[in-house]
């Protein structure tokens, strides 16, 4: 399934993949800018107020009511970092129109209507400005999800160390910000941001279903496209390079920290100097699979099965950043174990003991992966999305043919240059589970 | 072998059910995806936490066996771990447990005939140890502790035992710390022989694949017959009210309260048609009650008095039933005494058409959709076949489904006594 480039005009372009094998499709709308340490706080918050109202749906109950009727149409924001960009746009899910029980008005058309109302028709107040009361209920909520990072331990753990992964890159900054800063920003000031931020966006959409690409190009062009044309001022867009490995430490950092919580985190993060762009990227693939990936993988066998010292044990790959994480859950007790195990695992990887075998079961999951990519609309434009933004440019088809050639001695090279960079352990204090805790009343 | 085929011309699908000659009932649903699943499943969960003895009486079980057993069974007698042959033919396999049942998995792009015999091989072979009995129980004390620091699960399964004050509900799938310590080699065996027979289980196929391909390999692997099949203890909820307090609190690190509200339906004695149907439709009236589209959402957003994250649903197994709504509010008092009102607006002045209309619309999408994927078409042949209901008949009873049905479903949950909240506070501050 390889899109097929429809337009590509200034500020607006599409990919599409047609294919009727869906009963849903699939279209994301999406800007990329570099991360800015005091922008990225103000795109999320900015992106909440805009989804509240706008002059045509004032109310988000009547924003939500509008895609309920067209047939549960979902219209999600899109704002994550991928490498050290950020990503914000809209994803939209359509019921292919073949399946509707009874004829309908174009749902396509009214759905980007309603996207471009939230981008550019926000409800403003007699002074051109953001509604107050929409601006402060936003910030309200926006700083109870700052407050409310550390009510699960396991993605807290997660998130700090990143931040420390990422301390001296620009996806290390928090796209939440904090309570001050968010506290401190003005109608005022989110208005001109939401302007100037108006003025530089471009789009690049991605659709697979069943939609015809020229009525879809048509339906952009009408919408979102005549909306970027009558901007006010356009200034360039800002250039972003989302592919940017960490450097190798010289010594790597440990940091500690307690939690009431009855089970204890702990995260090792490497640095592995190949990126998504590097020629040795499948084979870091592969060195990933093989470690913590699967239910066959090192971390899971050894650390978890073998020695029973966690439920879960595992290690991701961030192909934009070149860096490599083990997540591990575990008593706090168990801790010097199963940092002693996970790092004589990546050391056996490294000396080159495993067999052909193990490198053959983890190519054909990491191929299978690939395959299954096709029969998801959204990992298909998430494989298609990646590789755009990374720059390289390849179907899944030819990385599937990319990981058959990987040979035994590039994973090797590729562990023996696994760095530690940051060891984050998030220590449980509770002795128990703090089960029996509970006040009932009337 | 009986053969039935099920056909949508609306949904453009089809399938076909073959009862297997071990009686083993299979799901072929062919789909012309890259990806195939297969799940094989056991009308057996937590839920079922009483053995019937061959003597007649009864035996009772540590919580979590049902849990234990699903993640011992992938080891084999040869010392080989199923995991890593699934992971040698590419294949993605996983397990789950849930109240009422166990489920085996696997996804796979190639090789799925082979993918295919390891499932029912290991499914229908049990070997367990005193050793890897003892190991386990460290990964699952784990696991215990990983759900027990999240506190929207704390929150949700505070409300179960406030609910379900005597039956086996008020456990949690995994059981506790103390309860695995109890779980042996034997009391595995046991409740394997009960439970894991082929009348009380379930093959479902989908993917590019053919009934006969599926029918060579069950053939081929597939023991004649497995396990002693005995009578299900069903654990009847006999309370048509929550006894006791309904209220319940506990201090977890939080930044705001949590809250989870729940409302015990009675379903017990219902045939499985008319229970199905009870649950689309609250289904439906949880959607038309809370949904973010809805006016009871907004105004308590609106108002701030809960943040963005709320949630509902209603879901039911054989013998209950059981919706709740969650959320975060500085008040969950306030939250509950709004929903009152509004419930008993609409009991007063009927639910509006435009609400009823639009979440069946909802409702209508959410079923089409769900056969895009192969692994929750075959999620969904397991939970219909194992519920008794031809599963191409939901778009049609959605469609069949009234207001003034929901209507006085409504007036029939609703009750006071019926209701109980459990709340996740903040600590104070030290």
């Amino acid at each position: 399934m390889n899109p097929k480039l429809v337009f590509d005009a200034d500020a607006l372009s599409l990919r599409v993949c047609e294919t009727d094998k869906f009963k849903a499709g699939l279209l994301s709308v999406s800007a990329i800018l570099p991360i800015d340490r005091k922008k990225a706080p103000l795109i999320t918050l900015l992106l909440a107020v805009l989804r509240r109202g706008t002059v045509k749906y004032p109310t988000l109950e009547s924003l939500n009511r509008r895609l309920d009727y067209l047939w549960g149409a979902e219209l999600s924001i899109r704002n994550f970092y991928r490498g050290d960009c950020q990503i914000l746009g809209f994803t939209v899910e359509l019921l292919d129109s073949a399946f509707l029980p009874e004829a309908e008005e174009e749902s396509l058309t009214t759905v980007l209507d309603l996207l471009c109302q939230i981008l550019f028709h926000p409800l403003l107040d007699e002074n051109g400005r953001l509604l107050e009361k929409y601006v402060e209920s936003e910030k309200q909520f926006h700083c109870e999800a700052i407050r409310s990072l550390k009510n699960n331990p396991r993605s807290y753990a997660s998130e700090r160390c990143s931040e420390l992964l990422y301390r001296d890159d620009l996806c290390g900054a928090s796209s939440l910000g904090t309570e001050k800063e968010i506290m401190a920003i003005t109608p005022e000031e989110l208005t001109r941001f939401w302007r100037e931020l108006l003025a530089s966006l471009s789009f690049s959409c991605f659709y697979v279903g069943a939609e015809n690409p020229e009525t879809l190009a048509q339906a952009l062009r009408s919408t979102l496209g005549a909306a970027l044309d009558r901007r006010e001022l356009t200034t360039e867009p800002p250039t972003a390079a989302a592919v940017k490995a960490v450097r190798r430490p010289i010594a790597h950092a440990a940091h500690n920290e307690e939690i009431e919580a009855g089970q204890s985190h702990l995260l090792l993060g490497f640095t592995t100097d190949t990126v998504m762009t590097s020629s040795d990227f499948y084979a870091c693939s592969l060195l990933n699979e093989m470690l913590g990936v699967s239910p066959s993988s090192r971390l899971f066998v050894h650390v978890r099965e073998k020695l029973s010292l966690c439920y879960h044990c595992a290690s991701s790959y961030n192909s934009f950043k070149g860096t490599l994480t083990v997540h591990c859950g575990l008593h706090r007790d168990n801790r010097a174990r199963a940092e002693e195990e996970i790092m004589a695992q990546i050391s056996q990887l490294a000396d080159g003991t495993f067999d052909e075998d193990e490198l053959l079961a983890a190519k054909r999951s990491l191929i299978s992966a690939y395959r299954q990519t096709e029969d998801h609309p959204g990992a298909a434009e998430s494989f298609c999305f990646r590789r755009s933004l990374a720059g390289r440019e390849e179907t899944p088809a030819e990385a599937m043919r990319l990981i058959e050639a990987v040979t035994r001695d590039e994973v090797i090279a590729v562990a023996k240059r696994l760095t530690l960079h940051t060891v984050y352990f998030l220590e449980g204090t509770l002795a128990d589970g703090g089960e029996e805790d509970c006040d009932e009343n009337d | 072998m009986k053969t039935t085929e099920f056909s949508s011309a609306l949904l453009r699908e089809h399938y076909v059910c073959v009862t297997h000659g071990s009686g083993l009932p299979i799901y072929v649903f062919p789909k012309k995806l890259t990806t195939a699943c297969a799940i094989f499943a056991v009308r057996y969960g937590s839920l079922d936490c009483t053995l019937s003895q061959k003597d007649g009486t009864a035996r009772d079980c540590p919580a979590g066996v049902a849990h234990f057993l699903e993640h011992k069974l992938f080891e084999n007698e040869d010392g080989s771990d199923s995991f890593a042959r699934f992971s040698a033919l590419g294949a993605d396999a996983n397990a789950y447990t849930s109240y009422d049942r166990t489920a085996y998995t696997f996804n796979c792009s190639e090789h799925f005939d082979e993918a295919l015999a390891e499932l029912l091989h290991f499914v229908t072979h049990p070997h367990f140890t005193e050793k890897s009995v003892r190991k386990e129980r460290g990964i699952i004390a784990e696991e215990i502790r990983m759900y027990a620091d999240n506190p929207w699960e704390r929150c949700f399964r505070n409300l179960l035992r406030l609910t379900y004050r005597n039956h086996p509900m008020r456990h949690d799938i995994c059981g506790t710390e103390a309860s695995i310590q109890k779980i042996t080699p034997e009391i595995l065996y046991s409740c394997y022989q009960s439970f894991y027979t082929p009348e009380n289980m379930v093959l479902a196929v989908c993917g590019d694949v053919t009934v006969e391909q599926v029918l060579a390999v069950a053939d081929r692997v597939l023991p004649q017959h497995w396990g002693i099949k005995t009578p299900r203890m069903l654990c009847e909820d006999l309370a048509d009210r929550i006894e006791g307090k309904r209220r319940v609190t506990q201090k977890m690190p939080v930044a705001k309260p949590l809250f989870s509200i729940g409302v015990k339906d009675r379903v017990a004695g219902l045939d499985a048609p008319t229970r199905f149907r009870r649950e689309m439709a609250l289904s439906l009236l949880c959607d038309i009650l809370f949904s973010r589209a809805g006016k009871l959402y907004n105004d308590l957003f609106e108002r701030q008095i809960i943040s963005p994250a709320f949630s509902s649903g209603y879901s039911a197994t054989d013998t209950l039933g059981f919706l709740c709504i969650s959320g975060e509010a500085d008040h969950p008092e306030e939250v509950l005494s709004v929903i009152n009102g509004y419930v008993a607006s609409l009991l007063s002045d009927g639910i509006p058409d435009e609400d009823f209309e639009r979440c069946r619309r909802v409702m209508y999408a959410d079923e089409i959709r769900a056969y895009d994927s192969t692994e929750e078409i075959a999620n969904r042949l397991v939970s219909f076949a194992l519920d008794g209901i031809e599963m191409f008949s939901c778009p049609s009873l959605l469609q069949s489904i009234t207001k003034s049905e929901l209507e006085s479903l409504l007036a029939q949950i609703w009750r006071d006594d019926c209701i109980a909240m459990s709340v996740i506070a903040p600590q104070e501050k030290k």
